[in-house]
């Protein structure tokens, strides 16, 4: 009987300590699963945070150029838009999409490659003016990503300089050396020819699976001219945009393609229409609040000179009515500034 | 020693023992909950504070208030008060909700009041959270001219981001 008791013991001892060490391995492989599952997905988190901080501060900071350091992983800005009207921006790091996908990008107009691979990011914020400041246009390239400048060389040196393209990685060169450039190992180019007829057959085939182009038609009086976007340059299928101001110009030259230029200037479309309702606001103001100090002399001029009327065809009339509009504003805020009154916008 | 008490002995030890294991591993797991409950709170506190730092630098961006052209730290002040009679309008059909969202969106849970050295202040938004929150602040200095009278006066920009708490 005492045998078989000290049996049972001894078996109930083993059983014990494979239950408590069970228990004890258990438990310690949760916490380093945990640990190692957390602090990946921090690590993400930290990196998506830190992402759209770097863009939404840099898209504060009109004409500035900066070069961020971010951890190395494959970045997407996406911009998508469906049937005119907008659905979504998001940054993706990698795989997959982080942060407040309604608003994390939602209001910054980020032109920039399809996909941004590496360890750093180029920066390049320039205000968009019609002509008051309307909103910042935020570039984003890398030193992975080649823009190749087509045309007259002395003509691109200005441009090239005129639109502080200094960071980036640009070359230029002749039409007549297209056919013989070479790949220099870069994830993406993209060929801009300017002033120049686009001569895509011209690329070499070595291209033709990571190079978009555009083709860039500056109008005779030097203000503004086309966009036509080679998204696919295996084949002569374009779309066309007019642009107004360098900055447009940049959009032209930065975006992944016709889709993301649209969707992106919809976003600073948008934002001309906020702009101008906040101008709208500050000449009721002006014209109606007694403590603003502006003199009833000035009050009359912003009627007779139909100040309310040249906000609001900003609104009512199109991007073609624009340069008038501009031509418009300057004389107007001429004519105040000459009277002593507050200008316009 | 009767054999039986040894094993009485034995058997004591061996529930000892788990206990301890269990009381180690309780201690252990509280432990490890209170140094991740911690070190989250200040990744929060951290993305709070430059939430907020981002947020004062959005509200001085914008072309809505900014003086004629980008120029440092320089408010117009007939133009804040414009973008303050909108934002702070009683009544809703004057414009559409376009304009509303734009800024609701870009803000988020915030206060930004612009407060003139020695003089009124201007609050441009507010709308803190129902309920309880926790909240950032962030005061940069900037110059708010008045074009009517061509002077700048010294003032600063008060931006308090808030976060409201989750429930449950």
């Amino acid at each position: 009987m005492m045998a078989r008791r000290a049996q049972i013991e001894i078996q109930f001892h083993w059983i014990l300590a494979l239950v408590g060490g069970i228990l004890f391995l258990l438990f310690f492989f949760i916490l380093l699963r945990s640990i190692l599952h957390s602090g990946g997905v921090q690590q993400t988190q930290q990196t998506s945070f830190a992402v759209q901080s770097i863009i939404k501060s840099a898209a504060n900071n009109p004409d500035t150029f900066k070069v961020a350091d971010v951890p190395d992983a494959r970045y997407r800005f996406v911009c998508a838009r469906e049937d005119g009207q907008f659905t979504d921006a998001y940054v993706q790091i990698d795989d997959t999409s982080y942060g407040d996908r309604e608003l994390g990008l939602r209001y910054v107009p980020l032109f920039s490659a399809p996909e941004v691979q590496g360890d750093q990011l180029f920066l390049l914020t320039t205000a968009w003016k019609v002509p008051f400041p309307v909103t910042n246009l935020l570039f984003v390239s890398n030193n992975r990503t080649r823009y190749v400048l087509v045309g007259d060389t002395r003509t691109l040196a200005e441009l090239f300089s005129q639109l502080h393209l200094d960071g980036f990685d640009v070359d230029i060169r002749g039409l007549g050396s297209l056919p013989t450039y070479k790949d220099m190992g870069y994830d993406r180019y993209r060929f801009v020819f300017y002033d120049r007829p686009a001569s895509i057959e011209s690329i070499p085939a070595a291209f033709h699976d990571k190079a978009t182009a555009i083709k860039v038609t500056p109008n005779p009086d030097g203000e503004g001219g086309t966009l036509r976007f080679y998204d696919d340059i295996t084949s002569t299928t374009h779309e066309d945009e007019t642009y107004l101001v360098d900055a447009q110009l940049l959009a032209g030259v930065f975006s992944t393609d016709h889709a993301d230029y649209d969707c992106n200037m919809f976003k600073a479309e948008e934002r001309l229409g906020t702009a101008v309702k906040a101008l709208q606001w500050r000449l009721q103001t002006l014209m109606t609040v007694p403590d603003t100090d502006v003199s009833p002399a000035c009050e009359k001029l912003y009627t007779d000179l139909g100040a309310a009327t040249l906000l609001s065809n900003y609104l009512t009339q199109g991007r073609d009515a624009r340069p008038q509009l501009a031509r418009q504003l300057d004389e107007l805020n001429t004519r105040l500034f000459s009277e002593g009154c507050p200008s316009l916008a | 020693m009767p054999i039986a008490r040894i094993g009485q002995i034995q058997f004591g030890e061996t529930i000892m023992v788990v206990i301890v294991l269990v009381f180690l591993l309780i201690i252990g797991m509280v432990f490890y909950y209170h140094a991740n409950e911690y070190s989250y709170a200040k990744t929060l506190q951290h993305r709070e504070d430059v939430d907020a730092i981002l947020l004062a630098q959005q509200a001085l961006a914008l072309p809505e208030i900014r003086c004629g052209d980008y120029d440092g730290s320089c408010v117009d002040e007939l133009k804040l008060r414009g973008l303050a009679a909108l934002l702070n309008r009683s009544d809703t059909n004057y414009y559409d909700t376009r304009s509303d969202r734009y800024y609701s969106d870009v803000f988020g849970y915030a206060t930004i009041t612009f407060q003139p050295i020695g003089g009124d202040a201007i609050q441009l938004f507010d709308d803190p959270p129902i309920g309880n929150s926790s909240a950032a602040t962030q005061i940069m200095f900037v110059n708010l001219f008045d074009p009517t009278t061509g002077s700048s006066q010294l003032s600063y920009l008060n931006v308090t981001r808030y976060r409201p708490e989750v429930q449950g």
